[in-house]
C-alpha cells in the first residue's frame, strides 16, 4: 500500500521535472539568462575568496612519545579547534588538502598529573603551543585563539602478559576413526598487550571455532584468534593440527583389589575381576595392558548393619588416551567370611 | 558323592556361579577348558580329530584352531560329529577326576551338558538362565564377538524352555536378581540331600 503512494508521487515529480525541461528547451532567453547566472556567481565567488576570514578548524590530536607502561585509552578521541584568519583562498586550500592530517603533541613535554579519583594523565596548556601549533598551519594563516585552553589526556596503565590459546573445535570423524592425542597448536601461547586492568583478566585466548566434520586424516588448518577489544596480540592466527587415525577396540580383564576391610573378614567378589572395554587409535596398540587399569571396591558398607547386597566398582586408574571407557559389572555380589 | 551338573547358554553366567560354588569349598570340572586339554592328549580325540579334519587338523603338536573353524563354516554338520566325538571323553574324564576329589558334591559345568545326553549320568542339574540380550551383550563384551556370531553359536544349543523340562534347579543370572543367596539355597538343598 506504502510503496503504491510513493511510486504514485514520484511519477507526479517526475512529470513535472519533465514539463519543466520542455518549456526551457522552447524558451531561449531563460537559457541565456540562466548562463550568464552561473558565469557571474563564478566570478562573485572567486571575489569573494581573496577576502579575509574568521575561520575555526576542528584538528584531531595525535600523542606521540608515550611512557613503554603506558597507553591511551581506547575511546580517547582529542580534538583542538583553532580559530584563524586567512584569505578564503587559503582556508579553501588548507580545509581540502590537510582537513584530516592531525596536530602532533608529544606527551613526554606534557605536564604529569593526577586526579582525586586516581586517574593518571598529562596536560598542557594549549595557549603554550601557540608557536608549535601555528607552525603546523598553512602559511598564511594567522593563529586567533585555541580551544580548549587546556588539553588533558589520561594515560592507562599498559600490561603484558604471555598466555595460552585455547582451541574451540567442533569435530566429527568417519566411522572407525578417533582424534589420535590432543590438538596440536602452533603457537600454543600468545603475548597480549593493552590496558592493564583487561589484561590482568585474561587467562587465555581463544581460536574462532573450527568446525569439521568426516574426518579421516589428520588435518592442519590456520584458525584466527579471537582477541578482546583493546587488547592486542602478538600474533593473530594460529596453526592448529588434529591428529585423526582409525582405532580399535580393546577388552582387558582387570582384577578387583578390595579395601576396607578388617584383617579378621575376608571378602569374595563375583566376579572377581571386571571386563574393561575401550578404544585407541592404532599407533597407541600394544602399549596399553592391564598395569593400566586398577579396579577397586570400597568393602567397608559391608560392616554396617543395612549392609548392601551388592558392592559397587570404581576404576580409579585408567590411561588418558583412550576413547569410550566402560567398564562391566558395575556392582559385584560377594561372600563374606570369618577367618580363623 | 553327588556329581551335579551346571548348564547354561553362551554368556549365560555359569563361570560366575560356578566360582561361588568353589568359594563353599565345592569342586568344580569346567568341562569346555578341560575339552580343549583333552582334545590335544587324549590319544583317541587326537585320532578323531585327524580322521574329522584330515592332517591339517594339528600343527606343531597343536589343534589348528582356525583349519577347524573354517570346515565347521562350511559343514555346520560337523560341530554334531565333533560333540559325538568328544563328549563321551570328557564325561570319562569327569568321573575319573571326580574320583579323586573329597567333597559332598562335585559340580560338571558345561555349555552343552544336556544336548549330549550328559544329565543321564549326573544326580542333579542346575540351570543358569539370562535373558537372551543380556547373555548378547555379554559375549560381546567378553569376547568382542559380533551379535550376529553370537546367535549364530546360539543356534547349536537348546533353548532355556527346553532346558529347564531336565534341570532340576535354576538360577537365574540376568543382572537383577541376587546370584549368591540363589547359590547358597541349591547348595544348602544338596548338603541336605547328600545327608540322606
Amino acid at each position: 500500500m506504502g510503496r503504491d503512494v510513493i511510486y504514485k508521487q514520484y511519477q507526479k515529480v517526475q512529470g513535472i521535472v519533465r514539463l519543466w525541461f520542455d518549456q526551457l528547451k522552447q524558451d531561449k532567453n531563460l537559457v541565456v539568462f540562466l548562463i550568464f547566472l552561473v558565469i557571474s556567481t563564478g566570478f562573485w565567488f572567486l571575489n569573494a575568496l581573496r577576502k579575509e576570514y574568521t575561520a575555526t578548524l576542528s584538528y584531531p590530536v595525535k600523542f606521540v612519545d608515550l611512557p613503554e607502561n603506558k597507553m591511551l585509552p581506547e575511546d580517547f578521541r582529542g580534538r583542538i579547534e583553532v580559530k584563524v584568519k586567512a584569505v578564503g583562498f587559503v582556508i579553501l586550500r588548507y580545509q581540502l588538502s590537510n582537513a584530516f592530517l592531525p596536530l602532533t603533541f608529544s606527551v613526554s613535554e606534557m605536564q604529569s598529573l593526577k586526579t582525586a579519583s586516581g586517574e593518571e594523565g598529562v596536560f598542557t596548556i594549549t595557549s603554550t603551543e601557540k608557536n608549535k601549533i601555528a607552525g603546523q598551519l598553512s602559511q598564511g594563516m594567522e593563529l586567533i585563539d585555541i580551544s580548549p585552553d587546556t588539553l588533558f589526556v589520561p594515560l592507562a596503565e599498559k600490561g603484558n602478559a604471555r598466555v595460552p590459546v585455547k582451541i574451540l573445535a567442533d569435530i566429527g570423524f568417519q566411522k572407525q576413526y578417533l582424534q589420535a592425542g590432543e590438538i596440536m597448536v602452533q603457537p600454543d601461547s600468545v603475548t597480549i598487550s593493552g590496558p592493564k586492568s583487561i589484561v590482568d583478566t585474561i587467562r587465555f585466548i581463544q581460536t574462532r571455532k573450527i568446525d569439521l566434520q568426516g574426518l579421516s586424516d589428520t588435518v592442519t588448518t590456520n584458525v584466527p584468534l579471537v582477541i578482546p577489544p583493546r587488547v592486542k596480540s602478538s600474533v593473530k592466527k594460529v596453526t592448529a593440527t588434529i591428529p585423526v587415525e582409525p582405532f580399535t577396540e580393546i577388552n582387558l580383564k582387570i582384577p578387583l583389589r578390595i579395601y576396607g576391610l578388617p584383617d579378621s573378614l575376608r571378602i569374595k567378589t563375583f566376579p572377581s575381576s571386571i571386563q574393561v572395554s575401550f578404544r585407541v587409535g592404532i599407533s597407541k596398540y600394544g602399549t596399553i595392558d592391564e598395569s593400566h587399569f586398577s579396579a577397586v571396591i570400597d568393602a567397608s558398607p559391608v560392616l554396617r548393619s543395612d549392609r548392601p547386597e551388592r558392592l559397587k566398582v570404581r576404576l580409579d586408574k585408567a590411561p588418558i588416551n583412550i576413547e569410550s571407557l566402560s567398564f562391566s559389572p558395575i556392582f559385584v555380589e560377594y561372600l563374606l567370611e570369618k577367618k580363623n | 558323592m553327588l556329581k551335579v551338573g551346571v548348564t547354561g547358554g553362551i554368556g549365560s553366567g555359569k563361570t560366575t556361579i560356578c566360582k561361588i560354588f568353589e568359594s563353599l569349598g565345592i569342586p568344580v570340572y569346567y568341562a569346555d577348558l578341560e575339552a580343549r586339554r583333552l582334545i590335544q592328549e587324549h590319544p583317541v580325540l587326537v585320532e578323531g580329530y585327524r580322521k574329522l579334519f584330515g592332517e591339517k587338523a594339528f600343527e606343531y603338536g597343536k589343534l589348528n584352531r582356525s583349519h577347524v573353524a573354517k570346515m565347521i563354516f562350511h559343514d555346520p554338520e560337523l560341530i554334531l560329529k565333533v560333540n559325538a566325538l568328544v563328549h563321551p571323553v570328557v564325561r570319562e574324564d569327569f568321573f575319573q577326576w571326580s574320583r579323586r576329589q573329597n567333597a559332598p558334591y562335585v559340580i560338571e559345568e558345561a555349555a552343552v551338558l544336556l544336548e549330549g545326553g550328559g544329565n543321564h549320568l549326573l544326580d542333579k542339574i542346575i540351570l543358569v538362565s539370562a535373558p537372551e540380550n543380556v547373555r548378547i551383550a555379554r559375549v560381546v563384551r567378553r569376547d568382542g564377538m559380533s551379535e550376529e556370531q553370537v546367535l549364530k553359536r546360539m543356534k547349536y544349543q537348546w533353548n532355556d524352555d527346553k532346558k529347564r523340562l531336565f534341570c532340576n534347579f535354576e538360577i537365574t543370572a540376568d543382572d537383577n536378581h541376587l546370584v549368591v543367596p540363589q547359590v547358597l539355597k541349591i547348595h544348602f538343598e544338596l548338603l541336605q540331600i547328600w545327608d540322606c
